[in-house]
């Protein structure tokens, strides 16, 4: 596992792959999932669940990476 | 002839003093090696006024300081021009008060009555008249009117007051020892590690304050908003369309929202229930410094630091109490019918005043907190010389109105609530009207409630639904800290002092840890923040620094000694600042980085060259040392293009557009002046026109 995180300068926290913002901000990513499902009625992809996200001014922007990064090395499964 | 020197802050509270204990005749103005000296003769005896320029001492490195150095743990007092740089001017003060102090066999410290004031009369007594502080007497007051003035030479106290002293002398040595001490840790270790210079700071209450707005940067970086379903609803009741309040604020789902848009469109609705409520709402307390600051950044967005210097400057006219306090509270003994009767030859206040002095009874609604040494702000009832400029009206009209309402009566307000079902779904109407406007009339435009009249309502009567609509909502993240809320965190908090909040606020800009009035914190805090956390979590923890400020605040009270405080600060710092001093090169690798793409963020447009699409940089005629906007295409593409930017003031690149060509906008921002924005490109297309105006076109003359 790299030192860096991949998406800033800083350190990783380890076990994560990121650094300690990166990782709170994907955290949050994965747990407001089940929250997004569960409005949309249980049809929510990941890949529409991202594309809200990005769109939303609210998505903080180290989430935004964490998604782009995500999208990058096509993790949404 | 006995001479007894008097010492004040500023030059404008040496002139009121001197004026307060004059005859008719008036002070003599004289002046000392060229400082001003007012001379008042009484009592048979000559009186000789002095004022400071703030605090002319400070504390420094024991013997001759080298600043790159640290560790520093042995400290002493001087003369501040020659601890800091740029302070030349307090020299030839510190003489002249020395001089003239040989003269006098009376000494009196009249400076602002709290720590620091205590502390700038103490050091000028003790170490510019030989020692002076020891026989000297100190005036208390709170206002500069000539009665309080005169009053309180009269009833001097006999000698000075030494707990406070002793409270703000350790308060400067403490936060002198973390702040040069870990300042240099961090800019020394980013210089050794990258050669690249650049002033970092920390500071015992500047730590934990910047802590507060980095924790809150990370929670919007990392926010995640969650979906859901808001019903906007209206009703229509006899004609009269009203907006109606679903049950739930919040669906979570959306097949529950549409649910209940299916059950309730079109359909009819029945008053269920009515219901109403009066309720009283007291008047507002009188101004303690902190909510002065907060009102005037709600009503007229001045930052907390403005606030206070406009305070300052009508206290010094004698138009408002002084106004660093934390009391609530406002004692009789002020006397509320002069204040009042003061107001009412002031066309604005004549009215009001008048209607409370026929009142009979005259009582402040005080608040909880207090201030043994001033009460709340308050007008003195002078009316002011001349006209006060826009920024001074409007604070002074906001103390006036605050000190008005104060004494109010009871508003009385009503509340109403009807409750419509329809089906299975509920929705309420709500009203608010006030019955009696008690001290909101008083305080005038400061008070603003929403009054919503319904419409005469029955139980069991009909209402359609008018409109029905559904809106998706997101989770907001949390609101980024402004000025005044920064300074509402660090007062619950209890760290800092009303007195030294404001500045920290404004250095964590000058550092570029922050930027914007919606304060972000920039890459630079969050690594500074990270730093210390890893090398000495204790600097910015909360409650680490409200303990070390409740020991000091206990030194005030004569429970705990200057010495004691100073010496836990040299244990607990010592074995921090050697750690930190052997992790040097580990610490300055982490800033050095940052550093750098700050420096590139401050020097690079992010707008690209018009004429090339190369990068634009702020750089310097290596001759002339003017700045200019030039383009890296230069070398590359022999790009010629260059924009002209302001010669003087910091110069900073805004991450926002011209509203009229999208060029991205500039900053300068020289000492003592309001920031100077504008568009470069816009600049120089105005400058060429004007140019081009200007040209004489010479006709040709046609020879026949």
């Amino acid at each position: 596992m790299a030192d860096h995180c991949p998406l800033c300068e800083r350190p990783t926290q380890a076990p994560s792959e990121f650094c300690a913002l990166h990782d709170a901000a994907h955290t949050n990513l994965e747990n407001a999932y089940s929250a997004w499902n569960k409005s949309y009625g249980g049809n929510l992809t990941k890949d529409e669940y991202f594309a809200q996200l990005e769109k939303r001014e609210e998505t903080g922007r180290a989430v935004k990476s964490v998604i782009q990064y995500l999208l990058g090395k096509g993790g949404v499964a | 002839m006995a001479t007894t020197l008097i010492v004040t802050e500023k030059p404008d509270a040496a002139l009121h003093v001197a004026e307060a204990l004059s005859s008719e005749q008036g002070p003599k103005k004289i002046s000392v090696g060229g400082v001003p000296f007012f001379e008042v003769q009484k009592d048979g005896g000559r009186i000789l006024v002095c004022s400071a320029l703030g605090h002319l001492y400070a504390v420094s490195a024991k013997g001759t300081e080298v600043r790159s150095q640290y560790p520093v743990w042995d400290l002493a007092w001087k003369p501040k021009y020659l601890a800091e740089r740029g302070q030349g001017r307090q020299e030839k003060w510190i003489q002249s008060i020395s001089i003239v102090s040989k003269e006098a066999d009376r000494f009196i410290n009249a400076c602002d009555y709290d720590v620091e004031g205590s502390l700038i009369g103490y050091t000028i007594l003790k170490y510019a008249c030989d020692g002076a502080d020891k026989k000297a007497q100190r005036m208390k007051f709170s206002t500069l009117t000539v009665k309080e003035l005169r009053d309180s030479y009269a009833n001097v106290l006999p000698e000075l007051d030494f707990p406070l002293v002793f409270a703000g002398m350790c308060r400067h040595e403490v936060d002198w020892l973390y702040g040069i001490n870990l300042s240099r840790a961090l800019t020394q270790s980013a210089l050794k590690a990258g050669n690249r210079y650049s002033t970092l700071s920390t500071g015992r209450v500047q730590g934990p304050t910047l802590h507060f707005v980095v924790d809150r940067e990370r929670e919007i970086e990392t926010f995640v908003p969650l979906p859901y379903w808001a019903l906007a609803a209206r009703v229509d009741i006899d004609g009269k369309v009203i907006e109606a309040e679903y049950e739930f604020e919040r669906l979570e789902t959306k097949a529950q929202a549409e649910q209940a848009i299916r059950d309730c469109a079109g359909k009819k609705g029945l008053i269920e229930k009515l219901e109403s409520k009066t309720y009283q709402l007291s008047p507002p307390t009188p101004f303690d410094l902190s909510t002065l600051q907060s009102e005037a950044y709600r009503h007229f967005g001045y930052t907390p630091r403005t606030a206070l210097s406009i305070a300052e400057r009508l206290y010094l006219d004698q138009l408002i109490s002084y106004p660093r306090t934390s009391s609530q509270k406002l004692p009789p003994s002020i006397n509320y019918e002069e204040i009042l009767k003061g107001l009412s030859q002031i066309g604005a206040y004549r009215s009001d005043s008048s209607s409370l002095l026929a009142s009979g009874s005259l009582r402040p609604n005080d608040g909880k907190k207090g201030d043994p040494a001033h009460p709340a702000v308050y007008p003195t009832g002078a009316v002011p010389r001349g006209e006060l400029d826009s920024r001074g009206q409007k604070l002074f009209d906001l103390v006036v109105r605050r000190f008005l309402a104060t004494f109010g009566r009871t508003a009385t307000k009503q509340s109403d609530k009807a409750t419509v079902k329809v089906g299975k779904h509920t929705f309420f109407l709500r009203g608010s009207r006030t019955l009696e406007k008690g001290w909101v009339a008083l305080y005038g435009p400061y008070a603003k409630f929403q009054e919503i009249i319904l419409p005469p309502l029955r139980e069991g009567q009909q209402v359609t639904m008018a409109a029905l609509s559904l809106e998706e909502k997101y989770t907001q993240p949390p609101p980024r800290y402004n000025p005044s809320s920064l300074l509402k965190a660090m007062e619950d908090a209890e760290i800092g002092t009303k007195a030294t909040r404001a500045d920290i606020i404004e250095t964590l800009y000058k550092r570029s840890y922050v930027k914007e009035q919606r304060m972000s914190a920039t890459p630079l805090a969050f690594r500074v923040t990270e730093i210390l956390m890893k090398y000495c979590p204790k600097v910015i923890d909360v409650t680490f620094t409200r303990e070390l400020e409740t020991k000091m605040e206990q030194i005030e009270h004569g429970k705990q000694t200057r010495e004691n405080v100073v010496l836990e600060t040299i244990a607990y710092l010592k074995p921090v600042i050697e750690d930190l001093k052997t992790k040097q090169q580990e610490v300055g690798k982490e800033l050095t980085a940052i550093i750098g793409d700050r420096w590139q963020a401050s020097t690079t447009l992010f707008v690209p060259c018009p004429q090339c699409g190369s990068t634009l940089k702020v750089v310097r005629n290596p001759k002339t040392k003017k700045r200019f906007i030039g383009c890296a295409g230069k070398w590359t593409k022999n790009c010629t293009y260059g924009l002209p930017l302001p010669q003087f003031g910091a110069l900073t690149l805004l991450e926002k557009r011209c509203p009229k060509c999208s060029f991205q906008l500039i900053q300068a921002k020289s000492k003592g002046r309001r920031p100077l924005v504008s568009c470069p490109k816009c600049f120089m297309e105005r400058l060429m026109a004007k140019r081009a105006a200007e040209t004489v076109t010479i006709k040709p003359t046609v020879t026949k």
